[in-house]
């Protein structure tokens, strides 16, 4: 059953059908708030919500578009509005969050280094302001092209590449500030052991 | 020589760059060191946010593990209130308390004059009342669906009564 027949379903009164889309993308939409705010308790909150808001909003879904990027601009916008309502920046990572990195190829020493410079990129990401955090996250954390973020967020692509930009440069410098980025990339440690993309 | 924008390198390491664009670029990286570097480092870059963002392991496995179907469509099937729905059904509420406690007050007539009693007979019933409205509402998950019946029994009982008095305040003007 595609998403849209799901949707159909939905309008015509069968509620049922709307369990099959909780179902299929809950893993994401709970990871993706997870990341946008920083804490399992509102993540599941927020993500709990913006199910509740889609299926209530249905009706004003246009079913020859994706679906996902419908679902995740409500997410979006749900997990900026917790930011705001709750009047605080997401928290970092806990301490057992850092420790459970699992590489198990890679020695002690830098394990503590990749905790570390991970706790302080995430913490950077969610300083970000909301327009930059979130391409950022669609962008490398949900691997969407820049056509699919234009799509969610209703921005030109040309404003897409600008934000991608401007946030790396953001967070360039909040970790420069931090004594994290020395030479153009991001954590001098972590970059010349990451293969890439 | 004129250099390539950071924004049009980035949009080239992303791949989202149509074919003439990216075949200039490629011509310009083969001769411009500085435009190789700067894309080298957003390559890395790239490649460090990609790393440092997903999900760890404690994490994956919570995301696994949350099922939100349950509490979505306790949610999804609870009805939305709205006004044209609010205030049909505070009415009821108010006439069909009203009703429901004119008709205990009249079972329990014969002790309603001792004292404590009264008081019980008049409170009691309004508590189990609403007792019973709040378990049928957390147990069904449908508000309305569930206390309209005994809210428009009640509004009939009310109105049946406002007859009957009238009845009687008739009957005594014409005595």
């Amino acid at each position: 059953m595609t998403d849209q027949d799901a949707v159909q379903r939905c309008l015509a009164g069968d509620k049922d059908a709307f369990a099959e889309i909780v179902r299929q993308y809950q893993a994401q939409i709970l990871a993706y708030c997870l990341r946008m705010l920083g804490n399992r308790e509102d993540a599941a909150d927020a993500a709990q919500q913006a199910f509740v808001q889609a299926y209530r909003h249905l009706n004003r879904y246009d079913p020859h578009q994706p679906f996902r990027p419908w679902l995740y601009r409500i997410a979006t916008n749900l997990c900026i509005d917790f930011r705001r309502r709750s009047g605080r920046q997401a928290s970092p990572m806990a301490d057992e969050d850092l420790e459970r990195i699992s590489e198990p190829t890679a020695s002690p020493a830098h394990l503590a280094d990749l905790a570390a410079d991970r706790e302080e990129i995430r913490e950077a990401v969610a300083r970000l302001p909301d327009h930059f955090r979130t391409v950022i996250l669609l962008h490398y954390f949900e691997d969407l092209s820049y056509q699919e973020i234009a799509h969610q967020t209703k921005l030109p692509m040309g404003t897409i590449s600008t934000h991608l930009y401007r946030a790396k440069q953001h967070l360039k410098r909040t970790l420069t500030e931090r004594g994290m980025a020395g030479d153009g990339t991001y954590p001098a440690r972590s970059a010349s052991a990451v293969p890439g993309r | 020589m004129a250099h390539i924008q950071p924004e049009a390198l980035q949009q080239y390491l992303a791949g989202e760059i149509s074919l003439p664009d990216a075949e200039q670029i490629d011509e310009h990286l083969a001769c411009c060191t500085r435009c190789t570097d700067l894309l080298a480092n957003l390559a890395a870059e790239d490649a460090t946010l990609t790393q440092m963002l997903q999900l760890d392991a404690d994490e994956m496995s919570w995301v696994i593990g949350t099922d939100l179907t349950h509490s979505v469509m306790q949610s999804v099937r609870r009805p939305a209130w709205n006004a044209q729905v609010l205030i049909p059904t505070l009415f009821l509420v108010a006439t069909g308390s009203w009703g429901l406690q004119v008709c205990v007050n009249l079972l329990q007539q014969p002790f309603a004059d001792k004292g404590l009693m009264k008081m019980a007979a008049d409170v009691l019933p309004l508590a189990f009342g609403l007792l019973w409205q709040v378990l049928l509402y957390l147990a069904d998950g449908g508000l309305l669906t569930t206390i309209w019946p005994a809210f428009a029994a009640g509004a009939i009982v009310c109105l049946w009564r406002w007859k009957r008095m009238e009845g009687v305040h008739h009957a005594s003007r014409m005595g």
